[in-house]
């Protein structure tokens, strides 16, 4: 096996191992991080029509 | 066995359907947190990394990443992995220095042509805009067809007698409708649910993509090693002569001379993918979409594993396929025929038709929902971002700002309509001869050779002008003789004139790129805008919150 078969071996092992790991590690974060961003986003919305409810 | 023989069944029908049924859900569900545009396009940039990165990930992940790589792997089999060395080198790099993206996000826009308009002028910002939806649509042109080709491939969809016969006996039309009709169905799924719920909707959609989609590669990158085994992968080298030294011109594993990749493309491709890295669109849009610059810095360096997994898992899938056919000679002569007759089927269709086969059913469902979220998540965010710049950037601008939220939230809405009219006609009509990456890079290339200098010298040179952008955005318009009728129609004309100059897309793409920077540091220098300008200043007030 020359050296471009050795590299190409640890890019796709690499790319394997790297999905799993970043399946592991950022799944339930992201999930928490999500449910944080939607009540933001539920108090915008409630501002956005207050506001729309008071130049009315 | 035979060609288009598959092991997806009624159950996988039902893993499909059941998991579109769950995005159009999303969509209406997520349309309630829409208050504002920006809730609209970058979800009131309250993302946070993790999120970013899963919902990035969902983004660049799509449908099409894994077609035009598994036909890299399949044509071009391990040399085709230096794409995947060059997006992780250049992300590591961009992830350590925070070059660009940085002080990009420090801006506060919410697109690429808005920062023209704060650091050159509203008109630099409108040609932006259209040059890049321009270059944005083309891009995407061929989106749909190759997710419907997989579909298609997949599942061995055969459109029905009656069908066939309607279509005579109405429109007198004799060709085949099947991957048209899918073609046509995605299209409209993608439309409703971005339609309602913009960014949010992408953004939780994307997220359960991104579940189902990692899984769903894994699982199938395991069962291709199962099936082609260690001395399989091994073979393709030591047996079949494949393709291994990106270095050299020359592709053993075809019979044509001079078809590999060697240093022009190598350099070529490089230039495309740094541009693009920093600075595609949809990809600069999750960028501006989180919440602060140091997120941003930070979302490069952990978009360096998934950056890896898209570019080099289907690689593996497209080198399995070569493997596999390689190793049947009878369903090698098939698919050989299909390609050279033409029709539908061409080297994509390698890689779906090849798992038709190895992945038992029931899973085959599951890894073609992934693929479909893969399809879906792509189209939603290309989608939103052209429609977002036709707004905010095209639109808005020459209305002199006077639109409420609610007209900016309607025109992206028939923007993304109309978009997606324009998508189903291009993909309809459009015959790509080379492969699809090459169109991708070549379309790219139109918006990336004037965005380049454009951005660089915005944030990092005082005397960039105006004068400057406009030539840099019009030398990128140059990207599009890169396409293959235009290469064709450009080289008989060499002939004609009895030269022996022959061009190729690679070369066009370096010298679109050439021009445009050129004549952007020539544009600057000779007209210098009237105001003095801080490249820092551009950065550091912002008109968006």
């Amino acid at each position: 096996m020359n050296a471009w078969m050795t590299l190409w071996t640890i890019v796709l092992a690499g790319g394997v191992l790297g999905m799993v790991g970043l399946l592991l590690l950022v799944t339930a974060g992201a999930i928490r991080e999500l449910k944080e961003s939607l009540t933001e986003l539920s108090a915008d919305v409630a501002e956005a029509s207050d506001s729309e409810t008071a130049s009315k | 066995m035979d060609l288009f023989e598959t092991n997806f069944t009624s159950l996988d029908w039902c893993i499909v359907v059941a998991y579109l049924v769950i995005s159009i859900f999303v969509g209406i569900w997520a349309n309630r947190y829409v208050g504002n545009i920006a809730g609209y396009l970058v979800a009131g940039r309250t993302l946070r990394i993790r999120l970013a990165l899963a919902t990035m990930t969902g983004t660049e992940i799509g449908l099409v990443t894994v077609m035009y790589s598994a036909e890299l792997g399949f044509t071009q089999q391990y040399a085709s992995l230096y794409l995947a060395l060059y997006e992780l080198v250049i992300l590591l790099f961009i992830g350590l220095t925070g070059v660009v993206v940085y002080r990009l996000r420090q801006s506060k826009v919410l697109t690429i042509p808005e920062y023209y308009e704060k650091r050159y002028s509203r008109g630099v910002r409108v040609l932006g805009g259209v040059v890049m939806v321009m270059s944005g649509v083309l891009n995407m042109g061929l989106f749909l067809k190759a997710g419907a080709l997989f579909l298609v491939s997949v599942t061995g969809f055969t459109e029905p007698e009656w069908l066939q016969q309607v279509m005579l006996d109405t429109f007198n039309y004799h060709e085949p409708v099947g991957l048209k009709l899918i073609m046509t169905a995605l299209l409209l799924l993608v439309l409703f649910y971005t339609v309602l719920g913009g960014m949010i909707s992408v953004v939780i959609t994307d997220l359960i993509q991104f579940v189902i989609l990692g899984s769903a590669m894994v699982i199938v990158s395991l069962f291709v090693v199962n099936e082609v085994g260690f001395d399989g992968f091994s073979e393709v080298v030591t047996v079949q002569n494949g393709y291994f030294d990106p270095t050299s011109t020359d592709n053993p594993s075809t019979a044509k001379p001079d078809d590999g990749i060697g240093p022009v493309t190598l350099t070529a491709q490089f230039v495309v993918l740094v541009v693009a890295l920093m600075l595609w669109p949809t990809g600069a849009s999750r960028t501006l979409a989180v919440k602060t610059p140091e997120i941003a810095r930070k979302l490069y360096l952990c978009s360096t594993i998934p950056f890896l997994a898209r570019r080099s898992l289907p690689v593996l899938w497209g080198i399995g396929a070569f493997a596999f056919f390689h190793s049947h000679p009878a369903l090698n002569e098939q698919f050989q025929a299909a390609v050279q007759a033409g029709g539908d089927v061409n080297t994509q269709a390698a890689m779906p038709l090849f798992l038709a086969k190895i992945i038992p059913s029931g899973l085959l469902g599951l890894v073609t929902a992934g693929m479909v979220a893969a399809f879906m998540s792509t189209h939603d965010s290309y989608l939103l971002c052209w429609s977002g710049v036709i707004t905010q950037d095209v639109v808005a601008p020459l209305l002199k700002n006077e639109l409420t939220n609610k007209q900016r939230i309607l025109i992206t809405r028939v923007a993304i309509v109309a978009t997606g009219i324009m998508l189903l006609t291009w993909g309809l009509w459009y015959e790509v001869s080379s492969n699809l990456w090459q169109y991708m890079a070549i379309t790219g290339t139109v918006y990336l050779a004037g965005v380049f200098p454009i951005v660089i010298g915005g944030l990092y040179w005082s005397r960039s002008s105006s004068a400057g952008a406009y030539i840099a955005l019009l030398g990128g318009l140059t990207g599009i003789l890169g396409l293959d009728p235009c290469i064709k129609f450009l080289n008989a004309q060499f002939v004609a004139m009895g030269t022996s100059i022959a061009v190729n897309s690679n070369i066009l793409m370096l010298m679109t790129f050439a021009f445009s920077l050129l004549g952007f540091v020539a544009g600057s220098l000779l007209w210098p805008d009237d105001r003095p300008h801080d490249s820092q200043s551009a950065t550091a007030k912002g008109a968006n919150p």
